[in-house]
């Protein structure tokens, strides 16, 4: 599951460093793209972080 | 004595789990932080200071400046080399005697001289059309909805050696004539568009100062 989620947090930041480095954006585009671009690089990393730092407790006479 | 260990194992898990918690909630927090941020600098107070940051101060001083004659009078000319965004520097020549300020966007100038009005703007083309196919069908379309547009003109140009194009159009502005001629000349990044407009009475002097200013116009990367 873990490896699910982050494999899925990886295709979000290539879709974000696609969008703020690559795409072609038009004038009218430009502030939407930036907020896009930046929050789909901020929100995969720190799901990346999460997904790293996530322990799920183990439950009572569970060895 | 077993029973012990088995409790300071279990502690030891308990504290594991808490730090790494306490690591999620941190994450989590910074993030919530920085989309708040992001969304402030975006659409928020703080977009014109992305907006600025792209400005070089320097396109806004004049480097030189030279006489041209019209209609018998004689009018300077202040040069000026935008460099603000990369791929995209020019040079053109502005009327020293009034007023140029920077443009809404990097990379732009407003101008007003004598009650003609101008704007020098760059402009981004999508990748998947031609200049003179996007001004056709984009900006013409929007240009329609000025109060009494009708086109005058529209031509095919080469402005020192630049694939150009010139649409000269009437409009009202306070129920006042005007005439305004818009040139786009073609870049290797983005599109100069400049913009030039009088009440129709001092068209044949803006017209004049207007050939002046578009044959000034120079991409510096060429």
């Amino acid at each position: 599951m873990k490896n699910i989620f982050f494999f899925i947090s990886l295709i979000v930041l290539g879709i974000g460093i696609y969008l703020k480095f690559i795409y072609d954006v038009p004038d009218s585009q430009e502030n939407i793209n930036f907020f896009v671009s930046w929050f789909l690089i901020i929100v995969s990393i720190s799901s990346m972080l999460i997904n790293l730092f996530w322990k799920t407790p183990k439950q009572k006479g569970q060895d | 004595m077993d029973n012990h260990s088995h409790q300071a194992e279990a502690h030891t898990i308990n504290q594991f789990n808490n730090i790494m918690n306490k690591k999620v909630v941190v994450v989590f927090a910074l993030t919530v932080i920085a989309i708040i941020v992001l969304t402030l600098y975006s659409f928020g107070p703080l977009s014109n200071i992305r907006k600025q940051a792209k400005m070089n101060p320097g396109s806004l001083e004049s480097v030189s400046s030279e006489k041209a004659a019209v209609s018998n009078k004689n009018i300077v000319l202040n040069v000026y080399h935008n460099r603000d965004l990369k791929e995209n520097y020019y040079t053109v020549k502005l009327p020293q005697n009034g007023q140029v300020l920077a443009g809404k966007k990097a990379g732009g100038y407003s101008f007003s001289y004598n009650g003609i009005k101008g704007t020098v703007e760059l402009m981004d083309v999508p990748d998947n059309t031609t200049l003179e196919l996007y001004i056709l069908s984009q900006e013409e379309p929007k240009l329609r909805k000025i109060i009494g547009y009708k086109r005058e003109d529209y031509k095919k140009l080469a402005i020192n050696g630049n694939e150009s194009y010139q649409l000269t159009y009437a409009s009202k502005i306070n129920g006042t004539d005007y005439k305004t001629i818009r040139t786009y000349v073609v870049g290797q990044d983005m599109a100069i568009v400049i913009t030039i407009s009088s009440p129709q009475s001092d068209f044949a002097d803006m017209q004049n100062i207007a050939s002046l200013v578009f044959n000034s116009f120079r991409w510096e990367n060429k």
